[in-house]
């Protein structure tokens, strides 16, 4: 067909005929093909870039905005996890997020079929199409594009010995805290704060990491506060610390605060190891802090904050060997010591402290892709632990964990044995790997002679081939809310028989699903999406409650043992039962 | 690069344009949806606080 060409050229000011004009139809050149096959597959990189950014960006926002909320009213998060108010909120942002979560996975679907065709399209290697083969690493790399935490300036710090003489006083005339612990665990705090030298900490953990020991001699604290709870709470500047952490915490980069009271066992007597632990973790992350300054950002973030926790409880306790002194609590149980100790046993001890001193997350990602390939160190750094799943419970640090078992299991790492040796590397928790790294379960002995166990399973299952794979997990800590065990334990059977269809539902509803409580009953627990898997997060199994009393009760050690034994083996039981229930429901779908 | 593969590739760059758009209207209204949660979160906290003021008024009576 002949083109018709009218030159309106000048005729209409700030008109552009080219716009509308019919153009001839040309064949492009080989060049311009290729340019503009590349060009597609750039814009399907970025599209897929902003899906992930756009759902982190949200996630950062409600945990920022929740933890300023926490923080403007002065609660702990314990005390707004207890009001169910505040719960029901918490899973209706948790919903939200999800859907978001659902969102991009659906997205990035698309995006990645349209991968495919451009593929198809391209075979015999006209062009490469590099944009996609690099989608995955650049969404996570122009996450670190800015670049490491400037570095603040450290001004020079008062003398360590003067500090530590000023909180001995204090904490001798401290009424507060005498009332709160006794003088009989008064003068444990202050035998353990003698004990306590900050540059003996530095000194130690900088030859652990191989590092020069002037990086870490001057980071000393420069105020330390050993406080009752009812003193910590009058000071404003501890409130996050307390919310956050539970415990204790530094607060910003050089103050120190200890809630003594908190770690006060079942017959209300604290131990020296345990105060000095706390204080030998928040020494690190004092003179850690130049490259994680921004403790909010941090949290927001919720990576950081597990594999941060971690990594800091992880190294206080390499400390504290080499300080002589053996420690039969460690904290952060549910995942975020186990993904610590995992990690560090893949790095080596070394590497592993380096890194946290660097307090840099692109170092750690590269030193982790180094051994698990790119795509291992972004499914274990992507995993959140935020403010949100903590008021709800959940279980995102046994993801952590569950992802570095597995990918380092499949970069060749006998993971299965090195969570074996856990108790031998100085772990007090009982690390089981299990199912070829599919399925991790936690158990350590709380401060109040509990058995405290977790447990995740990948199941393997897709309801069907666009679902999420789903996840068991068992946290024997926390009971639902507002279910009982012996409610769960009637229903438990129809309930997992029909969760597959439900699942299966609910990602088909996904845009367009509004909460409700009953959905939530029908689950028992909750259904979460994150990013790439389903995590359902079941009732322990009923007989899980008598081990828990007979653990309790147990006069031995021996026997202790036994029952963690049968724990974990119910656990497990369970999981595999769930696990068999879905498959078996998605087999007559 | 054949006739149909040029095809293809408008054709792909029409998906991509309505794909994004649908993603963004998408999270659109979930960022709504998120600010209007927060909102009920942050009022649920502040009742939670003087539930909380309350029981510790009634403790210290």
């Amino acid at each position: 067909m002949p083109h018709r060409t009218i030159n309106m050229h000048g005729e209409m000011p700030g008109f552009n005929p080219e716009e509308i004009q019919p153009q001839p139809e040309k064949q492009e050149t080989g060049a311009e093909q290729r340019e503009k096959a590349e060009r597609t597959a750039e814009r399907l990189a970025a599209f897929e870039h902003k899906t992930g950014n756009a759902e982190a960006e949200m996630y950062a926002e409600a945990e920022k905005q929740v933890t300023e909320a926490i923080l403007k009213h002065g609660l702990t998060i314990q005390e707004c996890a207890g009001s169910a108010d505040v719960r029901r909120a918490a899973e209706e942002l948790a919903d939200i997020q999800q859907q978001a979560a659902a969102l991009g996975v659906q997205t990035r679907g698309r995006i990645s079929g349209l991968s495919s065709r451009l593929r198809s399209m391209f075979v015999g290697g006209m062009v490469t199409l590099s944009a996609l083969a690099g989608a995955a690493p650049q969404a996570r790399a122009a996450e670190h594009e800015a670049g490491p935490a400037p570095v603040e300036q450290v001004e020079a710090r008062p003398d360590f010995d003067e500090i530590k003489q000023a909180t001995l006083e204090r904490v001798a005339n401290d009424r507060d805290l005498l009332a709160a612990v006794g003088a009989e665990n008064l003068e444990i705090i202050k035998r353990a704060l003698q004990r306590y030298d900050a540059r003996q900490v530095n000194a130690i953990a900088a030859r652990l990491g191989g590092i020069d020991p002037a990086r870490t001699a001057g980071e000393t604290p420069v105020e330390i506060n050993i406080l009752s709870v009812a003193g910590a709470r009058r000071l404003e500047k501890v409130d996050s610390t307390l919310m956050l952490e539970g415990v204790s915490g530094a607060e910003s980069t050089d103050r120190i605060y200890i809630l003594p009271e908190k770690r006060l066992d079942a017959n209300g007597r604290l131990t020296e190891e345990s105060v000095l632990g706390t204080l030998v973790h928040e020494q690190l992350h004092v003179t850690n802090s130049p490259g994680v300054s921004d403790r909010n950002e941090m949290y927001a973030t919720g990576t950081t904050m597990t594999i941060h926790e971690g990594m800091t409880e992880m190294l206080s306790t390499r400390v504290m060997k080499e300080l002589g002194v053996e420690q039969r609590i460690q904290s952060y149980g549910g995942g975020t010591l186990a993904s610590a100790y995992l990690m560090e046993r893949i790095l080596g001890t070394q590497e592993f402290t380096r890194l946290y001193f660097e307090g840099d997350m692109d170092a750690i990602n590269e030193a982790l892709t180094q051994r698990l390939g790119k795509e291992g160190a972004n499914a274990v750094l992507n995993v959140r632990m935020g403010v949100i799943s903590r008021l709800l419970g959940e279980a995102q640090g046994m993801s952590t964990t569950l992802e570095i078992a597995q990918r380092a299991k499949l970069a060749g790492v006998d993971v299965e044995q090195v969570a074996s040796e856990a108790a031998a590397n100085g772990i007090r928790e009982r690390i089981v790997v299990a199912e070829d790294a599919n399925m991790v379960v936690l158990s350590k002995e709380s401060l109040t002679g509990e058995l405290d166990q977790d447990i995740i399973f990948d199941t393997g299952v897709h309801v069907s081939p666009h679902a999420f794979p789903i996840r068991v997990s068992i946290d024997t800590r926390h009971p639902r809310q507002g279910v009982t065990a012996e409610k769960a334990a009637r229903r438990v059977n129809p309930m997992l028989a029909r969760t597959a269809q439900n699942i299966e539902n609910e990602y088909d509803r996904t845009l367009e699903r509004t909460p409700s409580p009953e959905a939530d009953t029908f689950f028992v627990g909750r259904t979460n999406a994150f990013r790439d898997a389903f995590h359902h997060v079941l009732q322990a199994p009923p007989e899980i409650e008598g081990l828990r009393e007979r653990y309790k009760n147990a006069a031995t050690q021996e026997e202790k043992d036994k029952i963690e034994k049968e724990a974990v083996q119910a656990l497990m039981n369970a999981a595999r039962e769930a696990a068999r229930q879905i498959e078996l429901q998605r087999l007559k779908m | 690069m054949p006739q149909n593969d040029d095809k293809e590739l408008d054709s792909a760059n029409q998906e991509i344009t309505t794909f994004e758009a649908e993603f963004d209207a998408a999270m659109k209204d979930l960022r709504e949806k998120q600010a209007a949660a927060l909102k009920r979160l942050d009022d649920a906290i502040g009742r939670a606080k003087q539930q909380k003021q309350a029981a510790d008024a009634a403790q210290n009576d």
